[in-house]
């Protein structure tokens, strides 16, 4: 295997029970994702796409195959191991933002330092470093509320990677946002891939955000169908 | 992963400010049952004091030395000596006082009627310990011991219509057996608040009363302490002194008191119970319903990877935070509804209905700290168990289902 | 959600039920927990609101009822005179034509003449001073219960027979055999003495009788005392002690001037006062207990409607009128509350119910407390329509103001606003 792998799946299959039907949401994936990629894993509704990610995030669990993050082998963790493996190497930017609506935009991106035992004055550092970077510095001391959806997604975003993790998972980040601001969103993943060299692993069903991908992986009734390069604008 | 608990402590805060309208009425209901809980303990307390008070200054004391066979025939052939030299071997500062006396039944007349009573000689000096010492009377209080007059109940005096300055007799049995017949003027009427003591207690100066049985001798010694904790060890001491004699202490000498006394202390848990159970319901149903919608926030914290037990944490907090504003607004409101009592609730106007309780005629709110502290205390646990519920529900909701919804 | 709770009801209308409950009624149940707690804390509330007020019922009438029934009857007929100042020549006069005369009357079931008098009660060297009753045996047994009180001997029969009470008996020194002697003032203020066989000893729990009380023989008591055909007291039983009121009212327009009826409560103040206070009581306390539930009850309804804000805003689009969407929350209040007085009335009437027929045991201790307030150790129970009814009124009326609180902001709700507001 690739040394510079981040995330491998091998034979990852998941059937839900809805409304006692089976669904197969992944039939068998074998998937590895290397340090430095820019992935878009896309598909239409029901392929498998989320799933697949959620599974690679530690937030859901194959009923067979293996999973590994940065060496680390999912299937032998209990539930606050997985915890504690999302809080040191994940950040998620989810679709809805998720933001804590009774923090401002900086305690917002603190909060996942507090968890880690980052010590304050490092903390608040970093997070004014980060949502400066992310040109948000203006409005750290905002409330969700006060922001708007392009706005709370930078926020977000600054607080999936003031934590500098290994990977970071997207599900279906431009879905509340207009095309410039998903856009300027996208660069924004880019220049974070690029510059700071950020793992990037995004769920979408929006062209504009494959355009961004290094890679494009395909999924359709939860299997591989298309693994291919992507030029990348 | 460490409890970032002052964060959590700050989450708790300003999740309780986004509802106002809500926490707002949930405090407000926590205040009336903790408020009415600390207003309606100390009453209780009161009701528990006084009655005791009632019962010590009753000429019981806390503790009493009686001839053997007193208690179920009182009469002067039951009684002992006394020399002039004793005193009780209690510290100074742990002794409110003690009073020999001489407590007889007896008849009085009038020329308009017929009573029987309990004639009781005193020494008016030591008698600051029971109730006698320390009522108005219409008239003269006796002197000193050998005071040849007597003191009335104002009741028992409307009874026998006659007041202070006229003159009643009064027969009882000698220490020989036979009856003594004695004339006596009244030196004052004595007010007991329209209590049946006045019916019952005539006094006169124990030297006067000792002359008429004909003999040197006591039938009670009635010993009040500061504090109630040094009793049994006293009461052991005076069991050694008085060998042949009964020590017996206000417990045993007014059952129906002490009986009333403990079942005081379960009335204070069971009201405390039955108010806490009426605000469980509101207080579980605010706690889920803001719990519940917050699934999403809560699952992206633990997608976020925030433990399981943080999580927990965190609502637990936020239900102690509410609990703890509640508890002292209404631990306040309750003080502030015992001191708009001042001095006590009047119950005169029931006097002859609360004096079978054992109540004399006011109702002072006594509030004791440790009862205080109590229902704080219970009441922040109620708070914490309360929100176990929701926050084990909630937990148990996976953190990608919970992002769904 | 809303819209299927809106087409669900719309299917009741065409099942020809009214729309509005049928849409309430599911309204509930899309929060079951929230409808659950809030009922049961209603539930809550009733329960011990019914269960204690029967229970304080069941001891009030159980107390009257011994109270009158020991020994001073449903009412008394005296002499005014006598009320106001106890004196041996106050009396009812003409007495044996006056009591045939009260038993005529509609609602008197029994009448016992007594007659009352201070005196000195003597054995040997011993003296007390005590209450002497003068009474008909026959007629006693039939008026009051006391003589179910003698616990050793027996009642008085002969002429010179008497009872006396536990602790008299005992400070005297005598028991059952022993002879007595009666030393009081007659009518005409000469001595009155009288001696007599102790025949039985009573207890009776209430200790001025059980200390100071001796009864003997009418005919005997008068002579010593100087009587004719005179009594201080008529103690007369009517049907039903609650009927005594009533009764009264009627006998003190029938009877002749300076004779006054009073009932029990004029008698014995003191059970009135104990009654009295004791309802005080319990109803301050009920009071903060329904408070307390109606606040959770107001916080119920606050979530339900803020939850419901988009909802309101689309029933107003749709073309809802205010008043009806207030109506439909002050009728999902309504089932709320039926809910929980139903609970709170189902587990309370089978416990009151038992208890009524079986009673409750109060413990020793408890018991020796309360003896004397007449309150007997075993207590029954009594469901009255107030016992029964009074808590789920208050619940209603504090239910449907509780809902009503927070859904009159509906009436200021702009239906796009609302319809833009999180869920």
């Amino acid at each position: 295997m690739n040394n510079d792998a981040v995330a491998v799946c091998s034979g990852v299959t998941r059937t839900y029970q809805e409304d006692s039907v089976p669904v197969h949401a992944l039939r068998g994936v074998d998937f590895t994702f290397s340090r430095g990629d820019f992935v878009s894993l896309t598909g239409p509704s029901g392929s498998g796409k989320s799933t697949l990610l959620n599974i690679l995030g530690g937030l859901d669990r194959p009923d067979s195959g293996t999973v590994s993050v940065d060496g680390v082998a999912l299937n032998d963790l209990n539930e606050t191991q997985l915890s504690d493996l999302r809080l040191a190497k994940m950040g998620f930017v989810f679709q809805s933002y998720n933001l804590i609506p009774v923090l401002s935009a900086q305690e917002n991106v603190e909060f996942i330092m507090q968890l880690q035992g980052v010590a304050p004055a490092e903390r608040a550092e970093r997070a004014v470093a980060t949502l400066a970077a992310l040109d948000m510095a203006d409005l750290a001391h905002r409330r969700p509320g006060e922001l708007s959806g392009g706005q709370q997604q930078r926020v977000a975003i600054a607080r999936a990677i003031v934590t500098d993790p290994v990977l970071l998972l997207a599900d279906e980040p431009s879905a509340n946002l207009d095309s410039a601001t998903t856009e300027d969103l996208l660069r924004l993943l880019r220049r974070l891939n690029e510059e700071r060299g950020v793992s990037v692993l995004t769920a979408t069903h929006d062209p504009m955000v494959m355009k961004y991908a290094h890679r494009r992986v395909n999924l359709r009734d939860g299997a591989i169908v298309e693994d291919s390069a992507a030029d990348g604008v | 992963m460490v409890l970032p608990l002052k964060l959590l402590f700050q989450l708790s805060v300003r999740n309780i400010f986004r509802h106002k309208r809500r926490n707002g009425m949930l405090l407000a209901a926590i205040v009336v049952a903790v408020g009415a809980v600390v207003c309606t303990s100390s009453l209780i307390r009161g009701f528990q004091y006084d009655m005791a008070d009632a019962a010590v200054a009753n000429l019981t004391g806390h503790v009493k030395i009686l001839a053997p066979g007193y208690l179920d025939d009182p009469n002067i052939g039951k009684s002992f000596e006394l020399a002039e030299t004793w005193r009780p071997d209690v510290a100074d500062e742990e002794l409110a006082g003690w009073a020999a006396r001489v407590r007889v039944p007896a008849v009085i007349m009038s020329e308009r009627g017929t009573r029987g009573v309990q004639f009781v000689g005193i020494d008016p000096a030591q008698e600051h310990i029971s109730f006698i010492g320390s009522v108005a009377v219409e008239g003269e209080h006796l002197a000193d011991a050998s005071d040849g007059r007597i003191l009335v109940g104002r009741a028992l005096a409307e009874q026998l219509e006659t007041g202070a300055g006229r003159r009643l007799v009064i027969i009882t049995q000698g220490h020989d057996g036979l009856n003594r017949e004695s004339g006596f003027r009244i030196a004052g009427l004595y007010d007991a608040e329209g209590t049946g003591l006045e019916k019952m207690f005539v006094f006169t100066g124990v030297d006067t009363l000792q002359k008429m049985v004909g003999a040197d001798v006591y039938t009670e010694i009635s010993i009040r302490l500061r504090r109630d904790p040094v009793l049994f060890q006293l009461k052991a001491s005076l069991v050694e002194f008085f060998t042949g004699l009964d020590v017996l202490n206000w417990q045993e000498l007014e059952p129906q008191a002490a009986a009333m006394f403990v079942f005081a202390d379960s009335a204070f848990f069971i009201w405390y119970f039955i108010m806490m159970g009426a605000l469980v319901f509101g207080l579980v149903n605010t706690l889920v319903t803001s719990v519940m919608e917050r699934v999403r926030e809560l699952g992206m914290l633990r997608a976020l990877g925030m433990r399981s037990r943080g999580v927990v944490a965190q609502v637990v907090l936020e239900s102690s935070v509410l609990m703890l504003i509640g508890v002292a607004i209404g631990i306040a409101t309750g003080w502030l509804a015992v001191l708009s009592m001042g001095d006590g609730i009047d119950l005169t106007q029931w006097a002859e209905g609360i004096e079978a309780f054992g109540m004399r005629g006011k109702l002072v709110p006594v509030p004791l700290a440790d009862d205080i502290v109590l229902i704080g205390l219970m009441s922040v646990v109620l708070g914490v168990v309360a929100s176990l519920y929701p926050a084990l529900r909630i937990v148990r909701i996976k953190p990608l289902e919970a992002l769904r919804r | 959600m809303a819209e299927a709770a809106v087409a669900a009801g719309g299917r009741g209308a065409r099942a020809g039920r009214p729309l509005l409950p049928a849409v309430a009624w599911r309204n509930l149940w899309r929060n079951g927990r929230r409808t659950w707690l809030t009922a049961g804390g209603i539930a809550f509330t009733v329960f011990l609101i019914v269960f204690s007020m029967s229970f304080q019922r069941g001891a009030y009438v159980q107390m009257i009822d011994n109270a009158t029934a020991l020994l001073s009857g449903h009412l008394q007929i005296q002499n005014r005179h006598y009320v106001e100042d106890k004196r041996v020549e106050q009396t009812v006069a003409d007495v044996s034509r006056l009591v045939n005369r009260l038993e005529g009357q509609p609602g008197v079931e029994s009448v016992a003449p007594r007659v009352e008098a201070f005196a000195l009660v003597s054995a040997g060297e011993r003296a007390f001073g005590a209450q002497v009753l003068g009474v008909d045996p026959e007629r006693e047994r039939r008026t009051v219960r006391f003589f179910d009180r003698v616990a050793e001997g027996r009642m008085i029969e002969g002429m010179t027979d008497a009872v006396v009470g536990e602790v008299l008996a005992s400070n005297l020194g005598i028991g059952v055999g022993g002879e007595i002697v009666l030393l009081g003032t007659g009518k005409e203020g000469g001595v009155a003495a009288l001696a007599l066989d102790v025949v039985g000893v009573f207890r009776t729990g209430i200790p001025d009788l059980d200390r100071a009380m001796v009864a003997a023989p009418l005919a005997m008591v008068r002579d010593a005392f100087g009587l004719g055909d005179e009594a201080h007291t008529l103690v007369v039983r009517s049907a039903e002690v609650t009927e005594s009121a009533r009764l009264e009212r009627q006998l003190d327009d029938w009877l002749p001037a300076p004779l006054i009826a009073r009932n029990w409560d004029e008698v014995m103040p003191d059970i009135r006062q104990g009654i009295e206070i004791d309802r005080i009581g319990g109803y301050f306390v009920y009071g903060l207990i329904a408070i307390v539930v109606i606040f959770s009850v107001v916080n119920s309804f606050i979530m339900t409607v803020f939850e419901r804000t988009r909802e309101f805003g689309m029933l107003r689009a749709i073309g809802m009128r205010p008043g009806r969407i207030v109506l439909m929350v002050q009728i999902e209040a309504a089932f709320v509350w039926v809910l929980g007085a139903a609970i709170g009335l189902a587990l309370a009437l089978p416990i009151v119910l038992w208890l009524q027929v079986y009673g409750f045991y109060l413990g020793d201790e408890v018991a020796s407390m309360v003896e004397s307030m007449y309150v007997p150790a075993r207590l029954h129970t009594r469901m009255t329509p107030v016992a029964l009814g009074l808590a789920p009124a208050v619940m209603l009326v504090g239910t449907q103001i509780a809902a009503l609180i927070p859904s009159l902001k509906i009436r200021r709700l702009q239906p796009v606003t609302a319809l833009r507001a999180e869920e």
